[in-house]
C-alpha cells in the first residue's frame, strides 16, 4: 500500500495538546494544523497507508457522509503542495488496524495554516531569490500570512 | 568507499581544519598583544582568548557576567581573532574568500558549512560580518574568526558568539531560545513571540518599572530538574526614537552603532547592572499581543499557541537546530503555565501584568 511521509529532516514538527506546529528548515515557512488536522498528520507520522487512513478517521470522527473522505484527500494534497509530505514509493502489505472508539469526536475540516513572515531569518541565493527593482541583498516581497 | 572510511576522512579533514586555525590565531595573538577574558553563562565558565583588543572591545560590551581571572577549568575556551590583523595562512585565506564570495555554494539555510552540520565538530558562517563559527565538542574547543574586527555590524556586536554559545549549551543540557525574560524574586518569565511582537518593550518597560532583566531577545533554558532561564547577554534593542521616547530612563544607555543600523542598541550594565540577573527559576511564558485597550493583561493561552510563538523564531535564527532543539522547547512549553500579555496603551501596567504571570506560575508550583 501507499503510503505518505514526511518529507525529511528539514520539517520538523511538534503537537502539543491537539496542536501540531510544523517548520520548514530550509525554506523559513511554518504552519499551525487546524481542525482535525493534526489527526491526520498524526497517521502520515505512523506510517499509515494512504487507504487505511480514510477508515481509520472514519472510526474515530463523527461526520457526515462523504466529509472524511474530500476533506483527507484535499488535506494530503495540501501537504505534498507545501513540500511537507511525499508519496512514499516503497510499498508494504501491513495495515493499520482499526480500533472501535466509544468516544468518537466531531469531524472538523482540516485547516493548513500556512506563514511565510519569517524567510528573511534564512539565507537567499543571490542569483535566484533577490528583488528584481532593488537587487541583493533585498528579498522579493514576500506573501502575507494565510 | 565505505561510511566508515568517509567519515574517518571527514573527521580528519575536519581535525586539520580545527588545527589551521589554531595555529593562525595563535600566531596572530603572538604578533598582537592578546587579551583573556572570561564570562560565566548558567554557572558554567567560558574562557575567551582573544588575538588582539579591538575584538574584544566589539564583544564584550554586550556579554554581562564576567568572571575573574580566566579560568584554566572553563567548559568551553573561544579563540577570537580577524583576518585583518594579520596575514593568514594561504588556505585560511582561500577558505574565507570562497565562503565570503560563494556562500550560496558552501552553505545551508541557517549558515550551515556543508560538511560540518553535524558531529563532533560543526561549523557555520555568517555573510555580512563574514564569521566563521566552528566548535569542537570533543576539545571544548571554539573558534571565532571574523573578517575585519573594525566593521563588524552592529547586530553582531549586540549579540555576539550566538551560535557558538547556542551549540556549547546544547551539548550541555540547555536550549538557546528567542525570547525575552524578565523575573523578581518569585522567578522568572519568558517573552516569547516573532520579532515586532512586543519582546523588547515588555522587557524594558518592566526593567525601568524596576523588575529584573536577562534578555530582550536570546536567552539560555534548562528545564532538569526545573526549568530555569539563564541570561547571556546585556544589551537591549528597540526599534526606533519613538519606542525610546517611551521609555526614557534608558536613554542613558544607548551604544554608539554604526549609521547603518537598523535598530537603536543599549547597554544595560553600566546603569542597570544590579538589575540583571544570571538565572532564575522559570515561572510562566508569555505572548505579547497588541490590543486596542487600555489596560495591559494577562490571560491563559493555549500551549500550541505559545509554541508557535517561540518555536519557529528560533529554529530558524539557530544554525544546525532541528528536531532537538523544537522537543526542548515542546517540554519547556509543557512545564509551565503560558499566557498571552495583552499589551494596551499603559505601558505602566506591563510589569504588574508580567508579575502577575509569574506569580501565577510560581502558586502551580508549590
Amino acid at each position: 500500500m501507499a503510503r505518505f511521509a514526511i518529507a525529511g529532516p528539514d520539517i520538523v514538527h511538534e503537537t502539543i495538546d491537539g496542536e501540531t506546529v510544523i517548520v520548514n528548515l530550509s525554506n523559513g515557512n511554518y504552519y499551525g494544523l487546524q481542525g482535525s488536522a493534526a489527526s491526520i498528520w498524526g497517521l502520515v507520522e505512523s506510517g499509515c497507508p494512504a487507504d487505511d487512513m480514510q477508515a481509520v478517521l472514519t472510526v474515530r470522527f463523527e461526520s457526515t457522509d462523504g466529509a472524511i473522505a474530500a476533506d483527507l484527500e484535499r488535506f494530503l494534497a495540501e501537504l505534498e503542495r507545501e513540500g511537507l509530505v511525499v508519496k512514499d514509493s516503497e510499498t508494504r502489505s501491513e495495515s493499520t488496524p482499526l480500533s472501535s472508539s466509544e468516544d468518537r469526536q466531531p469531524w472538523e475540516t482540516p485547516v493548513l495554516e500556512a506563514h511565510q513572515d519569517m524567510q528573511d531569518l534564512l539565507l537567499l541565493d543571490p542569483i535566484h531569490e533577490v528583488d528584481d527593482e532593488k537587487g541583493w541583498p533585498n528579498a522579493p516581497d514576500t506573501p502575507a500570512d494565510q | 568507499m565505505s561510511e566508515f572510511a568517509r567519515t574517518t576522512a571527514q573527521d580528519a579533514e575536519r581535525r586539520e581544519l580545527c588545527e589551521l586555525l589554531r595555529a593562525d590565531f595563535e600566531r596572530t595573538r603572538s604578533a598582537a598583544g592578546g587579551t583573556d577574558h572570561a564570562l560565566s553563562i548558567a554557572g558554567s565558565r567560558i574562557r575567551l582568548r582573544f588575538a588582539n583588543k579591538v575584538l574584544a572591545d566589539s564583544l564584550l560590551p554586550a556579554l554581562v557576567h564576567p568572571a575573574e581571572p580566566a579560568p584554566k577549568d572553563a567548559g568551553l575556551v573561544i579563540h577570537l581573532w580577524d583576518r585583518a590583523s594579520g596575514p593568514s595562512s594561504l588556505v585560511l585565506d582561500a577558505l574565507m574568500r570562497s565562503l565570503s564570495w560563494c556562500w550560496q555554494e558552501h552553505l545551508g539555510s541557517r549558515g550551515e558549512v556543508h560538511g560540518y552540520d553535524k558531529g563532533p565538530i560543526r561549523a557555520s558562517f555568517h555573510p555580512g560580518p563574514d564569521a566563521l563559527s566552528l566548535l569542537d565538542y570533543e576539545r571544548g574547543e571554539a573558534f571565532y574568526w571574523v573578517n575585519d574586527a573594525a566593521r563588524l555590524p552592529w547586530h553582531e556586536c549586540a549579540s555576539p558568539l550566538r551560535t557558538l554559545l547556542a551549540w556549547w549549551a546544547a551539548g550541555a543540557g540547555m536550549q538557546m531560545v528567542h525570547a525575552a525574560a524578565i523575573g523578581n524574586a518569585d522567578g522568572a518569565a519568558l517573552i516569547v513571540g516573532k520579532g515586532g511582537s512586543g519582546k523588547s518593550t515588555s522587557a524594558l518597560a518592566a526593567l525601568c518599572a524596576g523588575m529584573w532583566y536577562l534578555g530582550d531577545d536570546y536567552c539560555l533554558v534548562s528545564d532538569s530538574p526545573n526549568p530555569f532561564v539563564h541570561s547571556v547577554y546585556g544589551t537591549a534593542k528597540l526599534r526606533d526614537e519613538n519606542d525610546l521616547s517611551k521609555l526614557a530612563a534608558l536613554s542613558g544607555s544607548r551604544a554608539e552603532t554604526s549609521g547603518d543600523a537598523e535598530k537603536l542598541v543599549f547597554e544595560l550594565t553600566p546603569r542597570f547592572g544590579e538589575q540583571i540577573a544570571a538565572s532564575l527559576p522559570l515561572r510562566a511564558l508569555c505572548v505579547p499581543k497588541i490590543f486596542p485597550q487600555d489596560e495591559t493583561e494577562v490571560v491563559p493561552v493555549g500551549r500550541g499557541a505559545a509554541l508557535a510563538a517561540l518555536a519557529p523564531s528560533t529554529l530558524l535564527q539557530l544554525s544546525g537546530s532541528g528536531g532537538d532543539s523544537l522537543r526542548a522547547m515542546s517540554a519547556l512549553v509543557r512545564a509551565v503555565p503560558c499566557f498571552e500579555l495583552r499589551l494596551g496603551a499603559d505601558r505602566g501596567g506591563i510589569a504588574a501584568a508580567i508579575a502577575r504571570a509569574i506569580a501565577a506560575g510560581s502558586a502551580t508550583r508549590q
